[in-house]
């Protein structure tokens, strides 16, 4: 009799972690020819959250993006996005997601038609957003992808991915290449953009760029996924602070303007404003030490 | 059964592929019927006494139409395996079956009828403008089909070979996949010589002596099948039923299946 409650409870813990994450990576490996890129990496992402996954570069976040969007083959492990296995390329998984890799290489179609031809695929795809979207980024509509410049034909992808209103959107550094105005208006879509059924993942390294957007944070490194919390977590357990000093007993210093931000963990229960490059050159300058700090 | 096909789901996909690729497919079709004009103009300028027989015409059609559906994939879907281009088609919400047989059609059916038709257009034209030249119509000229015998395995080889060449190799694709078409070609010749030359030594010698000549080329496999010399010999028939099929249904039906299997498990 207890033997067959506790299956019973197992079952619904598994039923109920396949309705919470919307991906659902374990023991993940995967390599190119003889370089390993992941070896038993484990991560959930949840809906209803716009993720920020940093890293150096080599670390494999494209790897990672494309590998949940079925881009690439897992060697071993298990990658399930929504209930899919994304290398099937089953047509009901691409309704339902975006992938906007870094270099987007534009067909020599008008944006409007390109639109109008890709969004017949997505059932809640919405002209009207569409449209919307690419007059907010200041983008022609009625031109070729290839008349326009390499930051403009970004915004009119991006504006094509909100617009598809599919549950998951993988940006592969979403910023690059756009103006400074234009990185405003791409925080503004996409907070919008965000909502309870949705998941946004976003790998970056121009984290300024996206600071009070991403959220969780995921930092990965060459041997796999070094934090994966959340700004009030993050907060909760580590601590900002701007001194005119660098403090030789914080996890890091780094200098900014006017003086320095030292990250320390947070023992009084302080509030402070998370600072992601502050937060993420400590991650990886004291890896087992925020494990612990994190485990704890 | 949808994720696999869907029909409405295909004739969309068909309908963003033709709408997407009209413009190269219009440029090639104009450019191989301007080709058909300058020779025209080449004939009235250059020669004392021209005159273009329909037979030659139908000659060129059947060449530039060929020529098309060969170069198509390259043409068409030459972004397909490339790391960041073919991210754009493969990512559409279409099954990887849909997307080979629309791969196909465009390829191998719209492309080289859109050629055919426009070559066909332009012939019909010229030949009404100026019928002293171009004497007759090439619709009219059934002679070439009639003298023509490559069998439709014969002919759907070379370009089911390049769908897959172009889905398998990722730069000089064009290069590659003639050299591995060659490559195949030369060890399938061998393969054959060595077992006629040397298995069936005995009994080719036999047949020799026999003072019977037979034709022995890779695409006429079938027809010595049938060929009465080898009633007595059941290996040799066997063996040539083998590799006629191999040729003619291996080749075409391997490719095509190879290209799929690419498609399906491609990477980025």
């Amino acid at each position: 009799m207890y033997l067959h409650l506790q299956c019973t409870t197992s079952l619904i813990h598994q039923d109920e972690l396949k309705t919470i994450f919307m991906i659902n990576i374990e023991n993940l490996s995967f390599s190119y020819s003889r370089h390993t890129v992941f070896s038993n990496i484990n991560l959930n992402l949840e809906a209803g959250k716009i993720y920020g996954l940093l890293g150096q570069n080599g670390v494999g976040k494209t790897t990672l993006l494309k590998i949940i969007g079925g881009f690439l083959k897992l060697k071993t492990g298990k990658c399930e996005v929504m209930g899919f296995t994304p290398f099937e390329r089953n047509p009901m998984f691409f309704e339902q997601m975006f992938f906007i890799p870094e270099d987007f290489s534009a067909p020599d179609i008008v944006v409007n038609k390109y639109a109008k031809l890709r969004g017949e695929f997505y059932p809640n795809y919405d002209e009207n957003k569409f449209h919307m979207l690419m007059t907010e980024f200041d983008v022609n509509g009625n031109s070729k992808f290839t008349k326009l410049s390499f930051g403009q034909q970004k915004k009119a992808l991006i504006a094509f991915a909100l617009s598809t209103n599919t549950k998951l959107i993988l940006m592969d550094e979403p910023s690059n290449g756009l103006d400074i105005p234009s990185k405003a208006q791409l925080r503004k879509v996409i907070s919008q953009a965000s909502n309870d059924q949705s998941c946004i993942v976003i790998s970056t390294h121009q984290v300024r760029d996206l600071e009070n957007l991403i959220d969780p944070i995921i930092i990965l490194d060459s041997n796999g996924v070094l934090l994966n919390e959340t700004i009030d977590r993050i907060s909760e357990k580590l601590v900002f602070r701007f001194n005119t000093k660098s403090s030789k007993d914080c996890l890091w210093s780094e200098s900014s303007p006017g003086g320095y931000v030292n990250v320390e963990k947070n023992i009084e229960a302080e509030e402070s404003r998370v600072n992601i490059e502050a937060l993420f050159n400590a991650t990886l300058s004291n890896k087992e030490v925020i494990r612990n700090i994190f485990n704890s | 059964m949808k994720d696999i096909f869907n029909i409405n789901r295909f004739g969309k996909l068909l309908k963003k592929e033709l709408s997407e690729r009209l413009p190269i497919m219009l440029k090639i079709a104009v450019i191989l019927s301007i080709s058909l004009v300058g020779f025209w103009l080449t004939y009235i300028i250059f020669k004392t006494d021209p005159q273009v027989s329909s037979y030659g015409r139908a000659v060129y059609l059947f060449l530039v139409t060929y020529f098309t559906a060969v170069m198509a994939p390259f043409n068409m879907y030459k972004g397909f395996n490339h790391h960041k281009k073919g991210i754009d088609y493969i990512s559409l919400p279409a099954s990887v079956q849909e997307k080979f047989l629309s791969m196909v059609i465009i390829s191998l059916v719209a492309m080289p009828l859109l050629v055919f038709a426009m070559v066909m257009m332009t012939d019909t034209a010229i030949a009404l403008i100026n019928p002293s030249v171009f004497k007759g119509f090439i619709f009219s000229d059934t002679s070439f089909l009639n003298s023509s015998s490559t069998s439709f395995a014969d002919l759907s080889i070379l370009p089911l070979f390049c769908l897959l060449g172009n889905l398998l190799f990722r730069g000089n694709k064009v290069v590659k996949t003639f050299l591995s078409i060659a490559g195949t070609y030369i060890v399938f010749i061998l393969i054959v010589a060595f077992l006629f030359l040397y298995v069936f030594k005995d009994q080719i010698t036999e047949i020799q002596g026999l003072q019977l000549q037979i034709k022995l080329t890779v695409n006429s496999l079938t027809e010595l099948y049938r060929n009465e010399v080898f009633e007595g010999y059941p290996a040799i028939k066997v063996t040539i039923a083998a590799l006629a099929v191999l040729y003619n249904v291996g080749f075409p039906v391997g490719a095509l299946t190879g290209a799929y299997y690419r498609m399906k498990t491609i990477q980025y």
